[in-house]
């Protein structure tokens, strides 16, 4: 992979032992271990290589303790991130009434227009289920979120809320703006303006 | 769990070869009892061992059976009073939030080191539940955060390691006794307990949320100590032994906080494998039971992977310290505390290059230096006072110098003066508070930290400059005093101390003005014409009788006894009542201002050397005392005092 390929950062959050490391390993590394899941400390990072449209990209993920939320150190796990992913856990109710919360510090804290996904996890746990999946789907539609019920041990669903989100990231060009990928790396990229901004930028007299 | 005999022969491993702690540097023989040495022992004598931990033992014992033992017995079982009342005083709203603290705690225990078969038994996941619970019942400022049970549970593990069965009864030797009460089973819980309040004194710290609630969407107003800490150690620390490397984590924007979260809060229990981990926190706890250390152990796990890291770019450089790369084999995870020490004793470029070429034999690029700083030496060198009105208000100084002059008939001359060099002093406090001031608020705006430290070395040079330029002022005012105190001024003089009041209000005005200091030598008067202000007001009658050019420095004390009319008691009365100098009234007159009442202004008397207290404190430490002079104090009440006895005003009618 060659650092000059575009980035796109995606952070997922949600309430503690919702599954988000799960769903990441999952992803990440098709790794299932519940005998080797542990409480996230701060934050957790990984970096996979996606292939969006034919073209390469790096792919930043960063996996949130559920129990860090304060605002310091909140606002910076945000800083340039293009996309969420809420986690909950289907089996568990309280993870999932809390996700109005989650909500909130999306928008409180991610650039405008960032793109939004919801998660309800763990769904092999058929007989433990308290969440069904309409209220999901109508707490995702409220927030203008895309929505997905995934199981990191069965593999169900689990590249669904990552390439969708992606995907939407791509189609946003405010969000794939070079300048603002260009920060991420430590530099402020100047792009020259192109024809069609001098055109809008130019003063009508 | 340990057989009796191992753990005999381990403890004499121990206390064979060692006396004191001192000597105990790493871990010998059994961990536990190491940790229990360096972290809780008052006293490295065995003997005091038993007293220490029945204290904490029943300690533990009461909480346990107050916080875990109550609601337990209260399952289910009415409470009393209304379950749905929203009051901290009900029952039932503790009950709830006890609940929820269990919850927490119980989620992570479940989860805790699941690569070790120990933490899944369910007696060993009690007693990490019951050590969290209790500590954070006792800390409900705090409550459970994320990370504590990592503590508690390499501490359990290490405790638990070496513990001996009771009643294992053999030979009975005399050292066994206390080696089985510190080895206890049965108290395993309770000294991992006080072990880990021990940790969490300095550690507590890390996990606060500081002043910023939990609540989202309120305004900041403050941010966590572990963020605090985080960017010290990369804007104080890191910067100072490897600038490189901080400026280049910076440039990527790897904020420290990310990680060093982690590393710091488990102290890096998640970065190292336990065998490894152990060792560390044995050279830590046997160096530093406050922990100061951990900040210069971050710093020193960053120089380690300073090259990888300087050439990374933004995800690998998070890679790289969110996955620290394991050390190799020559040089354990140990080794970091000993860099450690090489760094807080050694926070320089120079300590760092040294433990960067420890590991790597490769030096890392001299520093080129910043364009800014030359700019601004020349902007120093320009004007090397600066402005003063800048931290004085000129506005108080022109009024402070001109009522020396106007008022000076009035009041008589050394009051005003007086108040003028005061005032003068004050500023410089003031001026000091707010360049504390200007420290706190770095600390806080660590963003903002390095410009304010390079200002405020920039203004500690020239505070110390204007301080140097207070003295021949000061010395300047009072050579013009000693003039004007004489009990007749000769127009010359008059005009000599004028001159250099003049001289005085001229540098006051103007910080670049460079004093004068030709003024400062002449004793007599040169015959210079005064260009400078228009002429000064009217004078008090006490000077227009002064007719006398004979001496021109009189001491004041003779002139004062020799005047008729005036009964030496008096003035014991009042001004001198607490001269302890016997010879003061009978005292020799002096010819010069060293032996003036502001000899101290020459800087030549040992008790200057006091000045910089004086300067700092704010107020008076003179320390001139028995000069037998009416100038005795240089403090505030001093001056009151010389002012009540010393008024020209006052000594006039009493002619």
């Amino acid at each position: 992979m060659s650092s000059q390929d575009p980035t796109i950062k995606l952070l997922l959050i949600g309430p503690s032992n919702s599954g988000k490391t799960a769903l990441l390993l999952r992803y990440v590394d098709d790794i299932f271990d519940t005998d080797n899941a542990t409480a996230t400390i701060g934050v957790d990072f990984k970096v996979k290589k996606v292939s969006v449209k034919g073209k390469p990209h790096r792919l930043l993920l960063f996996d949130t303790a559920g129990q860090e939320r304060f605002r310091t150190l909140t606002s910076s796990y945000y800083r340039n991130a293009q996309g969420v992913i809420l986690v909950y856990d289907v089996s568990n109710r309280e993870s999932f009434l809390s996700m109005g919360h989650w909500f909130g510090e999306a928008e409180t804290y991610a650039s405008p227009g960032v793109i939004k996904c919801l998660v309800g996890s763990k769904i092999d746990r058929v007989g433990s289920r308290t969440v069904k999946r309409e209220e999901g789907e109508a707490l995702a539609k409220k927030y203008g979120a895309t929505f997905y019920e995934c199981s990191s041990k069965t593999r169900q669903n689990i590249r669904e809320p990552f390439v969708t989100t992606v995907d939407r990231i791509v189609d946003t060009p405010q969000l794939m703006d070079p300048a603002l990928l260009g920060r991420r790396d430590g530099t402020v990229a100047l792009r020259p303006r192109t024809d069609e901004e001098i055109a809008n930028s130019g003063c009508s007299c | 769990m340990r057989e009796i005999q191992e753990a005999r022969k381990q403890w004499r491993a121990i206390f064979d070869n060692h006396t004191e702690r001192k000597s105990l540097r790493s871990a010998v023989g059994l961990r536990s009892v190491c940790w229990k040495i360096w972290l809780l022992f008052p006293d490295f004598d065995p003997a005091t061992y038993e007293r220490t931990l029945s204290a904490e033992r029943s300690a533990y014992e009461a909480l346990r059976s107050s916080f875990v033992g109550a609601p337990e017995d209260t399952d289910g079982v009415n409470l009393g009073g209304d379950p749905l009342a929203e009051d901290e005083a009900n029952p039932w709203t503790r009950y709830r939030k006890d609940e929820e603290l269990r919850r927490e705690i119980v989620q992570d225990v479940e989860r805790c080191m699941p690569d070790m078969p120990h933490f899944r038994d369910p007696r060993v996941q009690a007693s990490l539940r019951e050590i969290l619970f209790v500590y954070c019942k006792l800390n409900e400022d705090l409550g459970y955060r994320q990370g504590m049970h990592e503590l508690v549970a390499v501490l359990l593990w290490v405790l638990g390691g070496d513990a001996v069965e009771e009643g294992v009864q053999e030979e009975e030797e005399e050292e066994d006794a206390v080696m089985k009460v510190v080895l206890d089973s049965r108290y395993v819980d309770h000294d991992t307990f006080s072990l880990f309040q021990v940790i969490m004194r300095a550690a507590k710290a890390w996990y606060e949320l500081g002043e910023e609630a939990e609540g989202r969407g309120r305004p900041p107003r403050g941010r966590p100590p572990i963020v605090e800490k985080s960017r010290y150690i990369h804007e104080q620390l890191l910067v100072q032994v490897d600038p490189e490397l901080g400026d280049h984590l910076k440039a990527l924007d790897v904020l420290p906080q990310v990680f060093l979260i982690r590393w710091i809060r488990l102290l890096f229990g998640r970065e190292f494998p336990l065998p490894e981990l152990l060792e560390v926190w044995d050279t830590l706890f046997a160096e530093d039971p406050d922990l100061v250390l951990v900040d210069y152990i971050c710093v020193a796990m960053l120089l380690r992977i300073r090259w990888p890291l300087v050439e990374a770019d933004y995800s690998t450089a998070l890679t790289l310290v969110l996955r620290y790369p394991s050390p190799p084999a020559p040089h354990p995870p140990a080794t970091f505390v000993s860099d450690a020490i090489h760094l807080r004793d050694n926070l320089t470029l120079a300590g760092g290059r040294h433990i960067i070429m420890q590991y790597s034999s490769r030096e890392p690029a001299a520093r080129p230096s910043a364009p800014a700083v030359s700019a601004r030496v020349s902007a120093r060198t320009k004007s090397p006072l600066g402005s003063p009105t800048r931290f004085i208000p000129g506005v108080q100084l022109d009024s402070v110098i001109s009522g020396v002059l106007d008022r000076g008939e009035k009041w008589g001359v050394q009051r005003a003066v007086g108040r003028a060099v005061a005032d003068v002093k004050k500023n410089v406090v003031v001026f000091q508070q707010q360049q504390s001031a200007q420290w706190a608020e770095a600390s806080k705006e660590v963003a903002r930290e390095e410009e304010l430290v390079r200002k405020s070395r920039a203004l500690s040079k020239r505070l110390k400059h204007d301080e140097e330029r207070r003295k021949l002022l000061e010395k300047m005012v009072g050579l013009s005093i000693d003039g004007l105190e004489q009990e007749s001024v000769d127009p010359a003089g008059r005009k000599l101390a004028l001159e250099r009041l003049r001289e005085v209000r001229a540098c006051l005005k103007d910080g670049t003005r460079t004093v004068d200091v030709a003024l400062l030598e002449t004793v007599v008067p040169a015959l210079v014409p005064l260009p400078l202000s228009p002429p000064p007001p009217p004078k008090p009658a006490a000077y227009k009788k002064s007719s006398s050019t004979t001496v021109l420095v009189k001491p004041a004390v003779a002139l004062m006894a020799k005047t008729p009319g005036s009964p030496p008691g008096g003035f014991v009365g009042t001004s001198f009542k607490n001269n302890s100098d016997p010879d003061f009234l009978t005292h020799k007159p002096r010819s010069s201002l060293a032996q003036s009442s502001f000899a101290w202004m020459l800087g030549d008397d040992p008790s200057t050397k006091a000045k910089t207290g004086f300067v700092a404190s704010g107020g008076g430490s003179g320390g001139r005392k028995g000069s037998g002079e009416v100038r005795r104090e240089g403090g505030e009440e001093g001056r009151e005092e010389c002012e009540e006895g010393f008024d020209l005003g006052n000594m006039g009618t009493k002619r």
